[in-house]
């Protein structure tokens, strides 16, 4: 499935046609440097818009409307790629052919979108009301808040607000509770009709129709959506620093978290991408990985240990649960297995494994509308037009010298730890209450 | 001779076939045009299953909470020190396992190699192969798997809730065990369980993709031998009409309350077709209580009392049956009392037959997107197997179920009595 590249209203539509599924996805996304401003001002309008339109003016009519198209989704999207992210709207819904009445769903929810973000409901004043911006601003900080207690989400926002201080990409993305509540609801609506026009969007389809057909409903109902295309940052690629640093925290909870973070200056367009991909799968990607075969089997010393690679930034992320007394043991040992990729001891099992463990993830991805669309709007964004198919070639082509060179460019730069004060033997108090 | 059956959908256009295989297994092969197949087998044992004899017995074997995810945990490992893991990484497909309440999956997805990967699950999940030295390490990687679930804190408020619901039934013990009761495993015990659980008889093959009966009888035909049958007698308790504890409540480290609501149901039909009749009335009915197209969301919502999620579901089985209800809220004590008011309240009113048609479509709906993924299917079909419920036959009755049957199951349960508030609170808070 190759997908079919037209321009459509004010921006760009790839469209993928299949008859794979018994749905449809639309979505449409304003690619826009990376801001906490832009973000917090993004996360707030979209809660608000989902709370209804002069059409549907609350939560219970705008819900029926949508549950009346077959339980069709609109979902807000606000993804980051490198120090840029995707701000927009995701539309699905059945296929009209498995309804027995004559009702064009996608249609219908194009439509429901359209009266939401361009029929707002806004007071006497043309602004959003403030009793519902309070409740959003609350809920934003109650979401900030409980990141803040997580311990797993803790530890990995400490290592990368260390690893890419003054950086767009280290920042949080809506920034502070205090931020967050300075918002007012006339900024909101400054905002909302800067966003309507802020970059030139990225349209996605996946479903039964023609391209062409496609093109016509999103001239019909956002053909007005998008404008001047937004300048986005350049990603910024840096080697990690020359001794690692390490911070660590206590938080009231049994197990420890663990967050080891590595640099290196592979971009979204360098000849070493899909060589670092399959290094940090090689790496911990997968049960064949070095971590869990050696962390988790061999030495038992925790349940999970992975790792992760954003593509776009050159970024690999290990993170682990563990006890607070193995916490040296297990740096050490992630540490030893990347040496040992560095220095090329990389068996033929793990190599080959982790070639086919990705080149079947690439294709399993053709079998779900969500992972496809992710696939093409991530690349998007980062300037790539590689197929998936494509992305199987590249992976094929790669060989251990490849790998090799590339997890050399990689440097520990940063270990967060959460210790968990739980963990020495205390434990959590019970508080049953009997009425 | 293996009997085949085709079982098919003219209002979804889809189809699968049973197939009886010789063995004693059933194994199900589901079509789908996709580029990943997707494959589960699994056995009809879960964490429930703690008492149980086989027929003919003299007395119940008991067993220690958390060993069928032990088990799960430990049929990876093969006797020649090979992993199975491994070799399904070799042959470029991902393996994966779960153990729910009563049931044990294992499964993989692929994209070639498909009857290598079939012949491979089947082997290594019907040869155990344990050790004391290997038991025992295992006991430390599970150990760190309940500490993980045990810091956190959605997975507490909803064994909260499971406690206030059951006195005496396993359900409320978690999945994984205690640390304590992990340490009372043994070989032995492993194998006793495989034995009795693993009979072919006990367990489903159910294949999903691009693959035909014919390819998969070809593998199961070479790797399953014949078993004679077994009856297994599961210990079972005597739950009260009520609920054993109406709060139950923890401090944890967390920003905001967190709570879970039960609600017991003491009317679960023994006979599969009337279950499965009933988890369609009862699932209708949560969501016409709690959905955002209702009122009592939208109260709670627009006066800030709980936060933008709050997610409902019905679960049942053979031996229980709750409506579960979740959320964030600074006082979870108000939002519990107020959906209770709410719920007796409509349980007088009843609701339009506009609200009813309109949760139809919803439902209707979510069971034809699950039909685009192998994966859903296939592990939706095992679960319907499981509870000996009809695949398309629950599109049908979501097609024929009508607004008088829903309410009569719902005027007939969700008494006050049957209800339970679990909440968490963080550290110095309450």
């Amino acid at each position: 499935m190759i997908p079919k590249k037209i321009s459509a209203g004010r921006g760009t539509l790839l469209a993928i046609k299949t008859d794979k599924f018994k749905t449809e996805m639309l979505t449409l996304t304003l690619p826009l440097p990376m801001a906490q401003r832009t973000q917090r001002l993004c996360t707030l309008l979209f809660s608000i818009l989902r709370r209804g339109c002069k059409a549907y003016p609350d939560i219970a009519s705008l819900s029926r409307r949508l549950d009346d198209l077959y339980d069709a989704n609109i979902a807000t999207m606000a993804a980051p790629t490198g120090e840029n992210f995707s701000a927009g709207f995701a539309c699905e819904c059945l296929d009209s052919a498995y309804v027995k009445e004559d009702n064009d769903l996608l249609a219908g929810t194009l439509d429901t979108l359209r009266k939401m973000l361009f029929e707002p409901l806004l007071d006497a004043d043309g602004n959003f009301s403030q009793k519902a911006l309070e409740l959003e601003k609350r809920n934003l900080c109650d979401s900030i808040r409980t990141s803040d207690n997580d311990p797993k989400i803790h530890s990995f926002q400490l290592c990368r607000g260390i690893m890419f201080e003054g950086e767009p990409y280290g920042k949080r993305a809506a920034g502070t509770v205090e931020d967050v509540m300075a918002v007012n609801g006339k900024e909101l609506e400054e905002f909302r009709r800067e966003y309507l026009g802020l970059s030139s969007p990225t349209f996605i389809y996946i479903g039964r129709r023609d391209a062409e057909e496609i093109k016509a409903l999103i001239e019909k109902y956002f053909g007005d959506f998008g404008g001047e295309k937004a300048r986005l940052n350049k990603t910024i690629l840096k080697n990690a620093v020359p001794s690692m640093r390490s911070v660590e925290e206590e938080m009231s909870v049994l197990q420890g978290k663990l967050t080891l973070g590595m640099r290196s200056d592979i971009g979204a367009v360098d000849k070493d991408m899909y060589a670092a991909i399959l290094t940090n799968d090689i790496f911990g990607g997968s049960p064949s990985s070095k971590l869990f075969r050696n962390v988790r089997e061999k030495q038992s010393l925790c349940y999970s240990c992975s790792s992760s690679f954003d593509f776009v930034k050159g970024a690999l992320f290990v993170r682990s649960g563990i006890s607070n007394e193995n916490k040296d043991r297990v740096i050490k040992e992630i540490l030893a297995q990347f040496e040992e990729i560095k220095s090329g001891n990389i068996s033929d099992y793990e190599f080959e494994c982790s070639k086919r463990s990705i080149e079947n993830y690439y294709r399993q991805a053709s079998d779900s509308a969500y992972s496809m669309e992710n696939y093409y709007r991530t690349r998007s964004i980062a300037g790539i037009d590689t197929t998936l198919d494509g992305a199987i070639e590249a992976i094929h082509s790669v060989t251990k010298e490849d790998v090799v060179r590339a997890a050399n460019r990689f440097g520990a730069d940063t270990c967060a730890f959460v210790r968990g004060n739980l963990g020495d033997g205390k434990g959590y108090e019970e508080g049953d209450e009997d009425e | 001779m293996n009997d085949i059956k085709t079982v098919k959908s003219a209002l979804l256009g889809e189809k699968y076939e049973h197939i009886k295989h010789k063995s004693g297994l059933d194994i199900y092969v589901f079509p789908k045009n996709l580029t990943t197949t997707y494959a589960v087998f699994g056995t009809h044992y879960g964490s429930i299953d703690n008492g149980f004899m086989l027929e003919g017995d003299s007395s119940v074997t008991e067993v220690p909470g958390g060993i069928a995810h032990f088990l799960e945990h430990k049929m990876f490992t093969n006797e020649d020190g090979s992993d199975s893991f491994e070799r399904f990484s070799e042959l470029g497909a991902d393996a994966n396992a779960y153990t729910s309440y009563d049931k044990t999956v294992f499964l993989f997805s692929c994209t070639s190699n498909f009857s290598e990967c079939l012949g491979e699950l089947i082997d290594f999940v019907t040869h155990p192969y344990f050790t004391d030295e290997s038991v025992a390490k295992e006991q430390g990687i599970i150990a760190e798997e309940i500490g993980m679930y045990d810091d956190n804190p959605a997975t507490r408020s909803y064994y909260g809730m499971l406690e206030g619901l059951y006195e005496k039934h396993d359900i409320k013990n978690n999945i994984c065990g205690t640390a304590q009761s992990i340490a009372e495993i043994t070989p032995a015990l492993l194998y006793r369980c495989h034995e009795v659980f693993y009979n072919l008889s006990n367990m489903a093959l159910v294949i999903c993709g691009n693959v035909t009966s014919d390819e998969v009888l070809t593998v199961a035909d070479k790797h399953l031998k014949a078993q004679n049958p077994v009856k297994i007698i599961r210990r079972k308790v005597k739950e009260s009409d009520r609920v054993a504890k109406p709060r139950t409540e923890c401090k944890m480290q967390l920003a905001k309350p967190l709570f879970d609501i039960g609600i017991k149901d003491t009317a679960v039909p023994a006979d599969p077709i009337l279950r499965e009749r009933r988890e369609v009335a009862m699932s209708i009915v949560t969501d016409l209580i709690f959905s955002q197209t209702g009122e009592l969301f939208s109260e709670l919502y627009e006066s800030g009392m709980i936060s933008p999620s709050l997610n409902s579901a019905y679960t049942v089985s053979e031996t229980f049956g709750f409506c579960a209800v979740s959320g964030e809220a600074d006082d979870p004590e108000a939002v519990y009392e107020k959906i209770k008011s709410y719920v007796l309240q409509k349980r007088n009113e009843g609701f339009t037959e506009e609200e009813f048609e309109r949760c139809r479509k919803v439902f209707y709906s979510s069971f034809v997107r699950g039909l685009d993924s192998a994966d859903d299917i296939a592990n939706d079909l095992i679960e319907f197997v499981f509870d000996g419920y009809d695949f398309f036959g629950y599109a049908d009755i979501i097609s024929t179920i009508t607004l008088d049957e829903v309410m009569e199951v719902f005027r007939s349960s969700f008494s006050e009595q049957c209800f339970t508030l679990s909440a968490v609170f963080p550290i110095d808070n309450k």
